[in-house]
């Protein structure tokens, strides 16, 4: 089904459910006890220790209290088989709804579609299968996350037109794991606009310890002290950058992705000139309550590009740093 | 023994010790643990030195600001491979330093910054961070030492002990914290102890020093030291001479502990800012550090000046390959592959020596 199609039945539902208002709530009211009963579970691909899904998980908890069901949150720990095993055992234990990141097209396509026969409804957050739910992918119903790609291109144009990048400039951009699914995407983005000037990139993998990452960058930056600009691709080298700079001696403009109180701090003080939101508290929440809306009423969850191409920058920090780590 | 005998002893130390010294170079080399890395080590720098020397624009390895960072990367994975490597000379494992170093640093930031130790709270306390410093090292210790109960007790492998250590402490992380990153910025005179400069010398290199010098004195010049070398080299002649094999494990786990802690500190001060799951894998990094350093997997050998090499190496390669700009997509090969050619060659030379 493509997504206007989808689209339309959201709304036709929708516009049901509209003409049975008075019904609807009076059954509200009833089965109100049954809801509680209703469990989802939430698959974050990602390490536990990960920071980023922290707003993800408050915000999937939020959903569940106001549409008064359960979430279940178990991660995969970044191993693909480890989650495959934790929608196995779901599917057996007949859970309610699934939502869940697909950091491989292969691995949960048996799995996810034998879930959607049995008629447990399943969406994608934060990553997706790479064809977005076309015939013979892995079955899901919506996907709620950033399109990485666009958003890097948003970010490569803005880092041109105020770090002054030009033809023949490199750009350095150090992510945790260059092989991830939104390192490869994000990456994509960036060298697109990149490109249109005639600029390159080069990725540098410096792992999730900061004082790790800050050695790495220093080092490379010394080492290749040409580079016109650094653009972190995940929340720790971006986190990093600004320091990094300043070590290897340089002065030249850094961006990139993800909010953490360091990164804003260094956005007020006008040290990084702009990061890409992808609002993980959204996609925690829509997930959860989109499936809630599913299995209470039947409608059906609809797409959606959380943080779009919106960019985090000096003019609109504040609301982020006051909101930094629970939901941002 | 007669007189004409311990004449003729002393004779032959007299000529042992007047060996022309490059026979007794040689002969470290060939007998020490550490013997061929160092060769490795010194080839390596004055390779690096010339070559800075010589082309001092496209290979910047004599630039203060990159051995600034050279030494700062070195100092956190130096400390915690002091005490890894110790514990593997008793002929033990530790798994969990990686996941204690993260655990701690957050338990001594969080001490710390709630008894107002942040610089900028109104009257930063001079004594908090010291007080989190001293609450980690504590549980660091004693982590230890449950690990070594553990192993001891039940008599399990402690790769196994360790193993499951690392698990339960990487989760008690997310338990005590949660995944945000965890601000560690501490007032004075503690920010300038563990994380102040003096021109290209970082305050953690410094303590790295100081605690590899405490360990080579403990190795070489105390009982505790022989003891280690015994129980890891033979434990049962080392009961049959009567050393405690157990008591002197857990010391040995115990400073695998305190030093995984005292690492997590130095590191999260150079920072500001501690990443829940950021020390793993440095476990395996210790002890790669460790065998580059001549420390024997299976116990019984190794040496202090070997550790502290080896550490130094790995971060030497890592950072001459950056400086060369070795493909940045692809660095961990280059890493990897290195590390292995370092260990092959230390291996060559006592070889060929002997």
């Amino acid at each position: 089904m493509s997504i206007l199609a989808k689209s339309l039945t959201a709304c036709a539902l929708g516009a049901l459910l509209a003409g049975a208002s008075v019904n609807a709530y009076a059954l509200d009211a009833e089965h109100k006890a049954d809801w509680s009963k209703i469990h989802i579970l939430l698959v974050p691909w990602s390490q536990s220790s990960n920071s980023f899904f922290e707003a993800v998980v408050n915000g999937a908890k939020d959903a569940a209290e106001q549409q008064g069901v359960q979430v279940d949150i178990q991660f995969g720990e970044e191993d693909q088989n480890r989650e495959k095993t934790i929608l196995e055992t779901a599917v057996a234990n007949k859970v309610d709804g699934i939502a869940v990141n697909i950091a491989d097209d292969d691995a949960y396509k048996e799995v996810m579609c034998k879930a959607m026969e049995q008629g447990i409804p399943i969406v994608t957050f934060n990553i997706d299968d790479s064809h977005h739910g076309a015939p013979g992918s892995s079955c899901r119903m919506a996907f709620m996350g950033q399109n990485f790609i666009a958003a890097g291109y948003a970010l490569g144009k803005r880092m041109i037109a105020e770090g002054h990048l030009k033809k023949g400039d490199k750009v350095f951009t150090p992510v945790e794991a260059p092989q991830a699914t939104y390192a490869v995407q994000r990456h994509e983005g960036v060298q697109k606009a990149l490109s249109e000037i005639g600029a390159t990139s080069e990725i540098l993998g410096v792992g999730n310890d900061s004082g790790q990452a800050l050695s790495l960058m220093t080092q490379y930056l010394i080492g290749h002290a040409d580079t016109a600009a650094v653009i972190g691709l995940g929340q720790n080298p971006t986190s990093q950058a600004v320091q990094a700079i300043k070590d290897a001696g340089l002065k030249i403009p850094a961006g990139g992705f993800d909010v953490s109180k360091s990164i804003l701090d260094d956005i007020k003080n006008g040290r990084l000139i702009a990061t890409v939101d992808q609002q993980p508290y959204s996609q925690g929440y829509f997930a959860v309550t989109q499936l809630a809306l599913n299995l209470k009423y039947g409608l059906w969850p609809s797409e959606m590009d959380t943080g779009g191409t919106g960019l985090v920058d000096k003019n609109n920090y504040k609301y982020a740093e006051k909101w930094a780590g629970p939901v941002r | 023994m007669s007189l004409s005998q311990s004449d003729h002893i002393r004779k032959a130390v007299a000529v042992y010790e007047a060996r022309p010294f490059a026979t007794k170079i040689a002969d470290w080399i060939r007998d020490r643990p550490e013997g061929g890395i160092a060769v490795m080590f010194v080839f390596v720098q004055l390779a690096c030195i010339i070559a800075g020397l010589l082309f001092p624009e496209s290979f910047r390895y004599l630039l203060q600001a990159n051995i600034t960072v050279t030494l700062k990367s070195i100092a956190p994975l130096g400390l915690m491979a002091l005490g890894v490597g110790v514990l593997m000379i008793a002929g033990e494992y530790d798994l969990s330093v990686g996941a204690q170093y993260s655990f701690l640093s957050i338990v001594a930031a969080s001490i710390c910054n709630s008894l107002g130790g942040d610089i900028q709270a109104d009257h930063p306390s001079a004594l908090a961070p010291f007080i989190g410093l001293f609450a980690a090292l504590g549980i660091g210790a004693l982590i230890g030492c449950m690990n070594a109960a553990i192993t001891l007790k039940f008599n399990i492998p402690s790769f196994i002990t360790t193993l499951g250590a690392m698990l339960l402490w990487k989760g008690a992380t997310l338990l005590y914290h949660g995944t945000t990153s965890q601000r560690f910025k501490p007032s004075e005179p503690f920010a300038t102890i563990f994380g102040g400069e003096l021109s290209v010398i970082h305050a953690s290199i410094i303590w790295f020093a100081i605690f590899a010098v405490l360990f080579y004195f403990l190795l070489q010049h105390h009982r505790l030291g022989n003891h280690f070398y015994a129980v890891g080299g033979n434990r049962s002649a080392a009961i049959a001479i009567g050393i405690n094999p157990n008591r002197t494990k857990t010391i040995a786990f115990a400073l695998a502990g305190f030093m995984a802690a005292f690492s997590g500190v130095v590191a999260a001060t150079r920072v500001g800012s501690i990443q829940p799951g950021g020390g793993l894998g440095m476990e395996l990094q210790a002890i790669a550090a460790c065998v580059i350093g001549g420390v024997a997997l299976t116990g019984g050998r190794g040496s202090i000046l070997g550790i502290v090499l080896g550490t130094a190496l790995v971060f030497t390669i890592q950072d001459v390959l950056l400086l060369l700009r070795a493909p940045g997509f692809y660095f961990d090969m280059f890493v990897g592959v290195l590390i292995v050619i370092a260990v092959i060659m230390n291996t060559a030379v006592r070889r060929t020596k002997s």
